[in-house]
């Protein structure tokens, strides 16, 4: 816990004067020099908590003891605030200093004062910045990062935004594409990430793998948004070289969920998403590297340590989604500093940190079942929303178990029958629709699986009503905390696997991981809900335990899902 | 003593002087100078182990003097670059990339000759000569003949040399273009409408430009071959679909023309002829590389796509080619509306648009065996 109390600073408690952050009075210095005035915070300062996105809290304020005693302290429906709030939300909330900062669909920002609920300021953008958003099709948004005093989000059109963190004011934005050629929604990249500060960088990925874009990470300096290393990190090669040689594609490859960063090493850690065309391999040999990979580059630089790939020549859209997590965890009865990531493959992996090699690998934790395509289609486990998709993983260090939020549901799968439809045609060929595959009758859960990083086994698996889209967190009382699709909130013992409590909340389609924070000694329970109420809801033993109703579950399109 | 000092002191500065007016005399090496071994690369292939991108190093010197803690930037890149006690500083160049960048210095605040502080200005730092850093394809010249079809004309082969045994110059259609009119239910075409296509058993989407006046969409797709795709159109926060459980099934490698009406009443619009008429279309984005000439824009030649082993022909005035014109590489997208290309194929110069940081000034080097 020490180690990680170090690990950003922002992560120490800080004493603030409640008058100073809270109100622009004259008094403050009549304040500051009161200690009684004083509130002390404890942070969730980034996305995953740690750079290491490990999700461990050392917060004890909420044990399995005082479980039942937590309800609502307050919530708020976010289109309630501004009108142009898109339905769904998938913001993992970030706290720094009593503030919660969360997005919303469509780029909004709110920042609200974290134990009250009040609004300290609303960021949204103006009709000259979102004038291409809706070209996107999509509008999710996981979130932003903290640091310099600044505010950093992503938007859907491929732009970086700086806020001043105390007004919400714009303080500078850039076009991605304005220093990497190409990065435009006409090309078919789109931003939903979170960009991960560390030591004056942001560092960022994009989605867009499936429509055949080139996937990147690369890294801009958060003082003026200009980039910050020599070149981009391409994770596959430039259209007509090595396995692009005859592809029509550009490789896919997309990095669309945060970057981990050990701060010891400056090591940055991230997914590589699936190869495109993802059904079909025809036009794309071999095995695709950095595809469904974890790449280890120097965050410094974007130069190449390692890379390890976990599905060679995918043909099911197996991406290597969520963010890998760095966990200082015991291997083999010895401390290991290990890389883990659970793909959309439904199996899980861990390697060493310094050196890529593999610990455990491949460790299955969902159903796997994947034929080849073949042009009649097959029924093939995991199916295209995996696995594991972006939801994060959670690791407690005191029972060395990670646990992996998974989804069960299958996809039809055809691959390309490679016609040559103009073989024999002059001028133009007339065609039209076709009757669809209809959906099997297939219905879809979760499940929550528990691996010791000791072993690379298997403890248990928890099967939850709906897919897991959000994620998991957890906290130094042993409990890990997970939401669902109908809006339930539900804290686990992570050592037994049983659940403890389950609160139906306002909201439903929790589709981010919760986050936690302590104001004045008190621990808070903050996350986000999606759906046509999109919300915001923080928790804390002594609240409101009325519970809302059931919501129901929007298992969404896949095109929702990056 | 001391007027002997005075006197090589004044002496000093006479040289001094000497030195700043005329800068082509020897003392010139007492300017600042970013220096590296090698500034023209060739074009590696990408590799996994990543060997495409090497560290690549110079040196900052002031005469033969380095100069320590001066800041550098590369291109647009703003990462600053310090350099070391003995003036060297090292960048990661991506060597799969055709291109052209400068190294530039950007302050000399915290430099340092010798240990000691050197202030300098903007206007100093303006006047430091940029280093320009390239990566191309290596250009062979394999023969020279006089053109058959002009006495005037000679016709060039060449050959860009690829590193180790592939080669990857390549031109080819790179998307294609999906278009049409939408109309309303009695024809009149719709204004501001967005047409989506998405895949409905995977992930990929395209979106149209919004039709203009005359009810026309636009956008570049390359359909995963012969696989079920949705259409939506989105207009005035209405989304028009197609029937239940009907989906496309798009020709692969042809453009597509789609025109679409809206229904009356109701979102779903009826996927029959003639409220929905689809035909293939002419047409092809192409991506690839070509090569030219350096020559002044009024000056006509013809040059032919590289083929996959990198050969190709140029066809020029006899006079233009013996002054020894260099040449340029650049990568370049284009809509070609009629014809299919492919290397081997003839353009005119005034076909290829040069993207900006293309590498230019590239020397040919004959062939002799």
């Amino acid at each position: 816990m020490i180690k990680k109390m170090a690990l950003t600073g922002a992560i120490m408690a800080t004493l603030i004067a409640l008058t100073a952050c809270t109100s622009d009075n004259n008094n403050s210095n009549a304040a500051e020099s009161d200690p009684s005035a004083t509130v002390q915070f404890e942070n969730f300062p980034t996305y995953g908590f740690d750079l290491s996105n490990t999700r461990h809290v050392p917060f004890k304020g909420i044990t399995a003891e005082n479980i039942n005693e937590v309800g609502v302290v307050w919530t708020v429906d976010l289109k309630t605030l501004d009108k142009d709030v898109k339905n769904g939300n998938q913001s993992y909330p970030v706290v720094v200093d009593g503030v919660i900062y969360i997005t919303t669909s469509g780029n909004q920002v709110f920042a609200f004062e974290g134990a009250t609920g009040k609004q300290i300021w609303h960021f949204k953008p103006g009709a000259d910045m979102a004038k291409d958003f809706d070209k996107a099709g999509i509008v999710a948004n996981r979130g932003v990062s903290v640091g310099e005093g600044k505010v950093f989000m992503l938007t859907i059109d491929n732009q970086i935004v700086a806020l001043d963190q105390k007004t919400g004011e714009m303080v500078n934005s850039v076009k991605i594409a304005d220093s990497i050629e190409g990065v435009t929604v006409e090309n078919g990249y789109y931003e939903t990430t979170v960009p991960i500060y560390y030591k004056g960088n942001l560092y960022i990925g994009s989605s867009g793998g499936d429509n055949g874009v080139r996937g990147f990470v690369s890294a801009y300096k958060a003082s003026d948004l200009t980039p910050a290393w020599d070149a981009p990190f391409w994770t596959v090669p430039p259209k007509g070289q090595d396995w692009l040689a005859n592809s029509k594609f550009h490789g896919g490859g997309a990095v669309w969920n945060p970057v981990a960063i050990d701060e010891d090493t400056d090591i940055m850690y991230f997914a590589v998403g699936n190869p495109a065309p993802d059904f079909y391999g025809k036009d794309r040999p071999g095995a695709n590297p950095y595809t469904d990979s974890v790449v280890a580059v120097d965050s410094a630089t974007g130069k190449l340590i390692w890379s390890a790939q976990e599905i060679s020549h995918d043909l099911w859209d197996y991406d290597a989604a969520a963010s890998p997590m760095i966990l200082n965890a015991t291997v083999n009865g010895k401390a290991q500093k290990v890389v883990v990531e659970g793909g959309k493959s439904g199996q899980w992996w861990a390697w060493d940190a310094a050196t890529g090699d593999v610990v455990w690998d491949g460790i299955p934790f969902a159903k796997i079942d994947h034929p080849e395509p073949t042009p009649e289609g097959v029924l093939v486990y995991p199916g295209v929303l995996g696995g594991e998709n972006y939801a994060p993983e959670t690791y407690d260090p005191a029972t060395n178990y990670v646990l992996i939020p998974g989804i069960e549901y299958p996809s039809i799968m055809k691959s390309a029958e490679n016609e040559d439809f103009e073989k024999g045609f002059n001028g133009a060929w007339a065609f039209g629709t076709a009757l669809g595959e209809t959906p099997a009758d297939i219905i879809p859960y979760g499940t929550v699986t528990a691996i010791d990083v000791n072993t690379g086994k298997q403890v248990y698996q928890n099967k939850t009503k709906d897919m897991m889209r959000g994620g998991l967190t957890s906290t130094d009382t042993g409990l890990a905390f997970y939401g669902e699709l109908d809006g339930k909130i539900n804290a686990m013992d992570i050592k037994s696997g049983k659940v403890l409590w389950t609160f139906q909340s306002a909201g439903d389609n929790i589709q981010a991981a919760p986050a936690f924070f302590i104001a004045d000694g008190k621990q808070y329970l903050t996350f986000t809900s999606g759906g046509t109420k999109p919300k915001i809801h923080v928790f804390a033993i002594g609240g409101d335990k009325t519970q809302g109703s059931a919501g129901d579950a929007d298992n969404g399109s896949v095109h929702e899902a990056k | 003593m001391k007027v002997f000092s005075k006197a090589l002191f004044s002496i000093l500065l006479i040289v001094t002087f000497v030195g700043c007016t005329d800068s082509k005399s020897d003392t010139e090496s007492q300017e600042f100078q970013l220096k590296m071994d090698q500034t023209a690369f060739s074009l590696k292939q990408w590799k996994v182990d990543g060997s495409h991108r090497s560290s690549i190093g110079g040196r900052f010197m002031k005469g033969d003097k380095p100069v320590a803690n001066a800041v550098l930037q590369v291109g647009n890149n703003k990462r600053n670059i310090e350099t070391s006690d003995d003036g060297s500083f090292q960048i990661l160049l991506d060597q799969s990339l055709l291109g052209e960048t400068n190294v530039y210095v950007v302050s000399l605040k915290d430099a340092s000759i010798e240990d000691k502080p050197i202030s300098k200005d903007q206007s100093d730092i303006d006047k430091i000569d940029p280093l320009s850093l390239s990566v191309y394809y290596p250009i062979e010249i394999t023969s020279t003949t006089v053109s058959t079809q002009d006495p005037n004309q000679t016709e060039v082969k060449g050959k860009l040399i690829a590193d180790q045994t592939a080669s990857v110059a390549f031109f080819q259609e790179d998307k294609f273009k999906i278009s049409g009119l939408v109309k309303d239910s009695i024809g009149n075409p719709v204004q501001g409408a967005i047409v989506w296509i998405d895949r409905d058993t995977g992930e990929g989407f395209a979106k149209s430009s919004p039709t203009d006046g005359n009810g026309y969409y636009s956008m570049y797709y390359l359909p995963e071959e012969d696989e079920d795709t949705n259409l939506t159109v989105d207009y005035q926060s209405i989304k028009y679909t197609l029937p239940t459980n009907k989906v496309f099934h798009f020709p692969e490698d042809t453009s597509l023309n789609v025109e679409i009406t809206l229904p009356r009443e109701g979102t779903v619009i009826d996927d029959k002829p003639p409220t929905l008429v689809s035909h293939t279309a002419d047409g092809a984005l192409y991506l690839g590389l070509l090569v030219g000439l350096d020559v002044a824009e009024n000056v006509d030649y013809t040059i032919t796509i590289p083929d996959s082993e990198g050969n190709f022909s140029i066809t020029v005035l006899t006079d233009v080619w013996e002054k020894n014109p260099t040449f340029f590489e650049t990568n370049m997208s284009t809509f070609i509306a009629k014809e299919k290309f492919q290397s081997g194929d003839s353009l005119p110069s005034s076909f290829i648009e040069i993207k900006q940081g293309a590498p230019r000034n590239i020397n040919s080097e004959l062939k002799t065996n």
